[in-house]
């Protein structure tokens, strides 16, 4: 990316409609042009495993091209991991990931210069998560991702290994007391509306006022996910049903299981929260679960 | 079925990955075309580069 010339080459390929897939060597801050554009990571996987990755985004970002006039639609040549792949935005039902830092606004304010390297660092991590699922970013606002994956399988597992990675990082290398990351996820299923790479309509809506009513290091599920994702969870990873309850200015009943200690330690502080939130979702009907990592460094840090 | 084509754009300090990887491509299906003397610093597109990105 250092090359003028590199970039002349990426930029005549996009302005000719062809597919491009970036390939990161290294992290690093990628062009804003590119940032949409789903990335090979090669630095954190083993050199086979990313060529086998990039074969295969290659070759259906190329039938893709073949197929179809819209030949500006953004690549994504992710790769695939239990047969999830996804070129572009995906259409029809829709999984959508939302994402956000929790407390970035006050942590931009105390350390702006780590703030700003662990957050490239915080969106590489995001990005290859999503990719290894197939899924496509559709939207970014500062610090928060917008994705959309064409199962819910896919969105989930997407999330669970974005947080397994978060919890794992060593942000304090990013400055001395910068606290880790933790990134609160919201993941619903419906039907939008897809124009020019961007989603409207409800279940938008709904994933972005789910994912507002978690804490960081928490993912939660609307009930259409959940249903569909329930029966095939990885290993580790537990459901807890919070019971379905008015987002808006009601206050939440919360019908949960507690599996352990650890896990109700956990409950009673969304418990409140989710009701202080409430006061700012919109009025709709939500069955909340929360999805929990055993383990997970960013849960046990409560 | 047609191998396909890809161009694989590369600063010249990147060349050893680069053909390593254009090395690996064609195991996989994939016809790499690749600047086999690099693309080194203050020189601008030549035609051979110009026309494999045409054409893949």
């Amino acid at each position: 990316m250092a090359s003028g010339n590199v970039e002349d080459e990426w930029q005549y390929a996009l302005d000719e409609g062809k597919p491009v897939v970036p390939v990161l060597l290294s992290p690093v801050k990628v062009h804003f042009q590119l940032s949409r554009i789903q990335h090979i990571d090669f630095y954190r996987q083993p050199f086979e495993a990313a060529v086998a990755k990039l074969a295969d985004g290659l070759q259906r970002a190329l039938d893709v091209a073949a197929d179809s006039a819209a030949s500006d639609l953004p690549v994504d040549g992710g790769g695939t991991q239990g047969g999830h792949q996804t070129i572009g935005p995906p259409t029809g039902t829709v999984t959508f990931l939302f994402t956000d830092i929790e407390g970035s606004t006050q942590r931009w304010d105390e350390f702006p210069d780590a703030m700003r390297t662990a957050l490239e660092r915080h969106d590489s991590l995001m990005r290859e998560a999503v990719a290894d699922q197939g899924g496509y970013i559709f939207k970014t606002v500062g610090d928060a991702f917008c994705a959309a994956f064409a199962t819910a399988g896919a969105g989930v597992a997407a999330a669970i290994e974005a947080q397994r990675v978060f919890a794992s990082e060593d942000w304090s290398v990013f400055g001395n007391g910068f606290a880790p990351l933790l990134v609160r996820m919201g993941l619903h299923t419906g039907e939008a509306t897809e124009r020019d790479g961007d989603y409207f309509g409800q279940p938008v809506n709904r994933v972005a006022r789910l994912e507002s009513a978690g804490h960081g290091g928490q993912m939660l599920l609307s009930g259409v996910t959940a249903g569909i994702v329930r029966e095939h969870l990885p290993e580790g990873i537990d459901l807890r049903d919070w019971g379905e309850h008015r987002l808006k200015d009601l206050p939440v009943v919360v019908k949960i299981v507690v599996a352990s200690r650890h896990y109700a330690a956990c409950w009673f502080r969304r418990r409140s929260e989710i009701g202080l939130r409430s006061t700012w979702m919109t009025g709709f009907q939500l069955r909340v679960l929360l999805v929990h990592r055993r383990g997970l460094r960013a849960l046990a840090a409560w | 079925m047609t191998m396909p084509h890809v161009f694989i754009s590369y600063s010249h300090t990147d060349q050893p990955f680069a053909t390593r990887l254009a090395a690996a491509l064609p195991a996989l299906g994939i016809d790499p075309w690749i600047d086999q003397g690099g693309i080194h610093g203050g020189a601008r597109w030549s035609s051979s580069v110009h026309q494999a990105l045409d054409e893949c």
